[in-house]
């Protein structure tokens, strides 16, 4: 015993790194793969959130004017299928009433207060929370394209799991074929690229073919865009394509986005797990 | 001033200068290679005479800090405890002969230049190559990870050169 404690005390520095280190893989672990996994504390806390609104408050004012920019031109684009994101709901004899078409998507707009792009696990944190009705898993999408998936947020502030993060995955579909896939961020892939796998090899895809989001989980519209076809690469041996496309966001400058809240996802939950 | 107040400040002025300038420096196409960090200056800096148990610690909350505000799962610290355990060891191996000044803290000007340059040369490879094989988790893709580190170790090296110049009073 006594020679069990002078050999802690010899060595207590390194039991001490041990001890350490122990704590932060429990965080590294219990993060990986885990969708619905709340982190122990992340940049939608208010201290962070707070100091990263104050600093791109001052930064937002460089690129404001491509910003408003890419606003009009986004504004322009969504009044030509404001109709798109409406469901029909009188399936037979047309009546003229208001209550034939019922809203499924709202948006709200945020802005995008930190992002990183560079590290395997980027994140994305925005200003609006719990007060907006902001709730995790939502979808988060950019004016050009999809930026990822809400995974917490406190009552201002909300971190956001980006497209580019390795755990994220998402269904979309080739816009011309519509077979669908996955689409992934894998290690090959910086922050302009992504990977979409499970098409299979017959699907004709083409270089620069629009992927879309396929709206199966609820999360997003169908039909938001993802990306352009940048490569295709046929394994052998294997049934699947390995796509690479190019993304359609710019991460390396996003700054106004929209979450999109959908009203009917509790219902296709509830009908996907009455099916099981 | 006060020693503690000194440490306290630069403590938060290193996190905020990580986060809301080094962390948002666009290199375009490079900054997929280059990802530097100046915050782990802060580990090095601490005066000789502090025992091993604080410098963990302390290495482990900054590093904790750091992910918190980058929403990253304990990577930061993991990297700031091996260096914080292994600063006394460097240290003893970059010792030049007469010793060093033990009263006086780390820096450009209390140490010869070279020592000063292997010190914080070694402490940057050291944390950028631990912190990129927790990121990356897994040996198939060791190069990319070396390629990493080396282009991140220079430029940390760089930027934290720079900030001694700029902010160490010369005595």
């Amino acid at each position: 015993m006594n020679n069990l404690l002078k050999f802690i005390q010899k060595y207590s520095s390194f039991f001490l790194f041990l001890g350490f280190q122990l704590i932060c893989f429990v965080f590294l672990f219990s993060s990986v793969n885990s969708y619905h996994h709340v982190s122990f504390a992340n940049s939608s806390n208010i201290i962070t959130g707070g100091i990263y609104e104050a600093s791109s408050n001052v930064s937002g004012y460089f690129n404001l004017t491509s910003e408003v920019e890419q606003l009009r031109i986004q504004n322009a684009d969504l009044k030509k299928k404001l109709a798109d994101h409406k469901v029909f709901i009188g399936d037979d004899f047309a009546s003229i009433n208001d209550t034939n078409y019922l809203q499924q998507f709202d948006f709200l707009n945020a802005k995008i207060i930190s992002s990183y792009k560079a590290g395997r696990k980027n994140s994305i944190t925005i200003n609006k929370g719990t007060k907006n009705n902001v709730k995790p898993e939502m979808g988060v999408v950019g004016t050009k394209g999809i930026i990822g998936i809400t995974t917490s947020s406190s009552r201002h502030y909300t971190y956001v799991k980006p497209l580019i993060h390795e755990d994220f995955i998402l269904e979309v579909i080739h816009e011309n074929s519509k077979s669908f896939g996955f689409v992934k961020w894998m290690l090959s892939d910086d922050w302009r690229t992504a990977t979409v796998v499970d098409i299979p090899n017959y699907v004709d895809v083409k270089l620069g073919d629009k992927i879309l989001t396929r709206g199966s989980n609820g999360l997003f519209p169908m039909g938001e865009m993802v990306g352009f076809v940048l490569s295709v690469e046929d394994i052998p041996g294997e049934v699947y394509l390995k796509v690479k496309i190019n993304l359609a966001e710019d991460f390396s400058s996003i700054y106004n986005v929209q979450v999109i809240d959908n009203i009917l996802k509790k219902e296709l939950e509830e009908l996907k797990s009455n099916q099981n | 001033m006060n020693p503690i107040i000194k440490y306290v400040l630069q403590f938060i002025v290193l996190i905020l200068l990580q986060v809301l300038v080094v962390d948002q420096i666009s290199l375009g196409y490079a900054s997929h290679f280059i990802i530097p960090a100046v915050y782990f200056l802060f580990v090095l800096m601490l005066p000789l005479t502090v025992s091993n148990g604080v410098l963990m610690f302390l290495a482990f909350f900054i590093g904790m800090m750091v992910d918190v505000f980058k929403s990253t799962p304990g990577m930061h610290a993991s990297a700031m405890v091996v260096l914080g355990y292994s600063r006394p060891y460097l240290l003893k191996l970059i010792e030049p002969r007469e010793g060093f000044d033990i009263l006086k803290s780390p820096s450009i000007y209390s140490m010869r230049k070279d020592i000063y340059f292997a010190y914080v040369g070694l402490a940057s490879v050291m944390f950028h190559l631990w912190y990129f094989t927790v990121e990356v988790m897994r040996f198939s893709d060791f190069h990319v990870i070396l390629l990493k580190t080396l282009c991140s170790s220079i430029i940390s090296v760089l930027l934290i050169i720079l900030m001694q110049y700029l902010t160490v009073k010369r005595k």
